[in-house]
């Protein structure tokens, strides 16, 4: 951009710029980010739409954690303890509404063991999935590159291109109360595309600058660890247990009887409910050191009842019953606390999921229109004979539809993979990633002879996926609507239902695409007869 | 490499390093005063961290724009290390 350039316009046209080319840059990774967080906000329900042995009714009795939970943990550790090992570690993940299964994980010096059971105590198969809790929801925060947090970098640095998109985007598109009533879909391409991005950038704003404010919050810690470093001397983990309260002592060697666990839950529900509200359920209960005479018990509450993240965990001596520590944040550690939740949305209030779903749904397309917007732009103004257009062209494909047709293939393979197959996580997996890959190399190789990507063929191919995934899901496990209904199972039903809906708006798609291709194509072939008469 | 492209490269340098270094100034020296005003350290840290998030976009956003590029870099660099070794001196 040249200086005169930026001269013209003041503050809109300097802004220009950065909102274009963060936006072709980081565009199609914010869609990926976008839509994964917009699954993930339903990712219990996908979860036991993808782990049917998990379809279970909500548990309604109180659970017992020395009846049914104790024994099994026990039975877990026991084959480690026989070969000479020492038990470090339990964790119960108690059952919920939406979660209706618990998981037990117990760690020994020989390694760690986990079992998924219900909530009476009876233990399930491995699911031999990842789910939509194990796969979606960590590539929505870490691109799944765990390691020395490579994904949470490139991600906050995506998060923080999308709020500076958002503050520039303001600043450029200046006409705000205009454009919320400004929408011709009908007009040419160029002009609906813009029109659109607009009314979703102005309506969901509030949402969007919030979401990924508090999303960055989250990770806050990590990605610009600078207090940590000068008052931590780097240490992340003494960080965090100073922030939330974690407690830490090491065995003592010695052993000594575990207390019973439940008549500790009591105590703490108790603490949870001073000063009146409801009662609180518990989320974890972890036992570090069983069976040691330093043991300890952590009780963690279930927020389900309210927006914060904090889990106000409280400690008990394991062999005595003290109160050793109970966690109460500061007030700036709270506020990010409270931050947290509104991002990850734990708390009940099914209006709110699905405002949460449809609004991350909607910063998916306002960043895919913005994309096709500079693509036709482009086009207008250099051709798309170069081949860098191309390159946006096919990435945007997809990212958008390609990234869609690959989730939609990954849950059919959970459907049509039998889970008594060993690797099936792995193969599920790898379909995603596949499936992917060839959705970009079609893209591609669509482009070198059409004008435009392969909406339309992208189209159906989520039509044909989405009711594969349902009639699989009907067939592998029984699951009819009319069935789903009778058992309450609602997760299914829902699952089902927004599969369906994305076939019906698939196939809407595929032919208006259809029906723009061949208005498009008809001028051109009666000027190709005519050029071919006058020759003849 | 032309003289525009090497332009817009310390642009967008300056967008994400430059700015990285200022908020990691800020909230460390932020850090380090809270903490040593009897803030807990946990608190302290928080409490910058948020408040350097809250101006990185904007921040970006002028590096982005900026006509003066060499005055933005000189702004984020020489802020960003002088506030780094001020809090790494103050450090308790």
């Amino acid at each position: 951009m040249s200086k005169q350039e930026k001269g013209k316009g003041g503050l809109r046209a300097l802004l220009l710029w950065p909102h274009t080319w963060m936006g072709v840059t980081l565009g199609g990774l914010l869609v990926l980010i976008f839509f994964m967080g917009s699954l993930s906000v339903f990712a219990p329900e996908i979860d036991r739409w993808m782990m049917p042995a998990t379809r279970l009714p909500a548990p309604t009795a109180p659970i017992s954690l020395d009846a049914t939970m104790r024994p099994l943990l026990e039975q877990l550790q026991a084959p480690a303890l026989a070969q000479g090992g020492r038990a470090q570690g339990w964790m119960v993940e108690m059952p919920e509404e939406r979660v209706p299964v618990a998981w037990l994980r117990v760690r020994t010096t020989q390694g760690m063991e986990q079992a998924l059971v219900t909530a009476d105590g009876r233990r399930l198969p491995p699911p031999q999935t990842l789910g939509a809790s194990g796969f979606f929801y960590p590539l929505h925060y870490c691109l799944l590159l765990r390691p020395g947090f490579v994904g949470y970098w490139i991600v906050a640095l995506a998060a923080v291109a999308m709020l500076a998109g958002l503050v520039s985007g303001v600043v450029v598109h200046a006409r705000l109360f205009a454009d919320f009533f400004t929408f011709r879909p009908r007009a040419r391409p160029q002009r609906a595309l813009l029109d659109l991005h607009n009314l979703l950038g102005v309506l969901a704003l509030p949402f969007h600058l919030m979401i990924t404010f508090t999303g960055v919050v989250i990770v806050l810690p990590i990605v610009l660890p600078s207090g940590v470093s000068v008052l931590y001397d780097g240490n992340l983990t003494r960080f965090y247990n100073e922030a939330v309260a974690a407690y830490d002592r090491p065995a003592a060697g010695v052993a000594a009887p575990l207390l019973p666990l439940d008549p500790l839950v009591v105590r703490a529900k108790a603490m949870w409910q001073e000063g009146g509200g409801k009662e609180a359920r518990v989320a974890q209960v972890t036992v570090v050191h069983p069976g040691d005479a330093a043991a300890y018990v952590r009780v963690t509450r279930f927020n389900d009842d309210r927006v914060t993240l904090h889990n106000q965990p409280i400690v008990f001596d394991g062999v005595t019953g003290a109160l050793l520590l109970r966690g109460a944040p500061g007030p700036v550690v709270a506020a990010q606390r409270f931050m947290a939740g509104l991002h990850v949305v734990h708390f009940d209030h099914w209006t709110l999921r699905w405002l949460y779903f449809l609004q991350g749904l909607a910063g998916a397309v306002l960043i895919a229109t913005g994309l096709l917007y500079w693509l036709e732009k482009r086009r207008a103004r250099h051709g798309q004979g170069l081949a860098g257009w191309r390159v946006v062209a096919a990435t945007t494909c997809a990212t958008t539809t390609g990234l869609v047709i690959a989730t939609l293939a990954m849950m059919a393979a959970n459907r049509l993979i039998p889970a008594t197959l060993a690797g099936r996580m792995g193969e599920e997996v790898g379909v995603f990633f596949l499936v992917w890959v060839g959705t970009a190399v079609h893209a591609a190789v669509h482009l070198r002879r059409h004008p435009q990507p392969p909406w339309a063929g992208h189209a159906w191919a989520i039509a044909g996926l989405a009711a594969l995934c349902v009639v699989a899901n009907w067939v592998t496990t029984g699951d009819t609507p009319w069935r789903a209904w009778a058992l309450d199972r609602h997760a299914v039903l829902g699952v089902d239902a927004g599969l369906a809906v994305t076939v019906l708006l698939a196939v809407a798609a595929a032919r208006r695409l259809g029906a723009a291709r061949r208005r498009q194509a008809a001028p051109v072939t009666g000027g190709q007869l005519l050029k071919g008469a006058n020759n003849a | 490499m032309t003289a525009g492209n090497l332009h817009t490269v310390a642009r967008v340098l300056a967008a994400i390093a430059g700015t990285y270094a200022l908020a990691w100034g800020f909230s460390a020296l932020g850090a380090v005063a809270g903490a040593r005003l009897g803030m807990a350290p946990a608190e302290a840290t928080t409490l910058f961290g948020l408040l350097a998030l809250l101006a990185v976009p904007a921040v970006a956003l002028w590096a982005l724009a900026t006509r003066r590029l060499g005055r933005t870099w000189a702004v984020l660099a020489v802020g960003g290390v002088a506030m780094t070794l001020l809090a790494r001196g103050m450090a308790p």
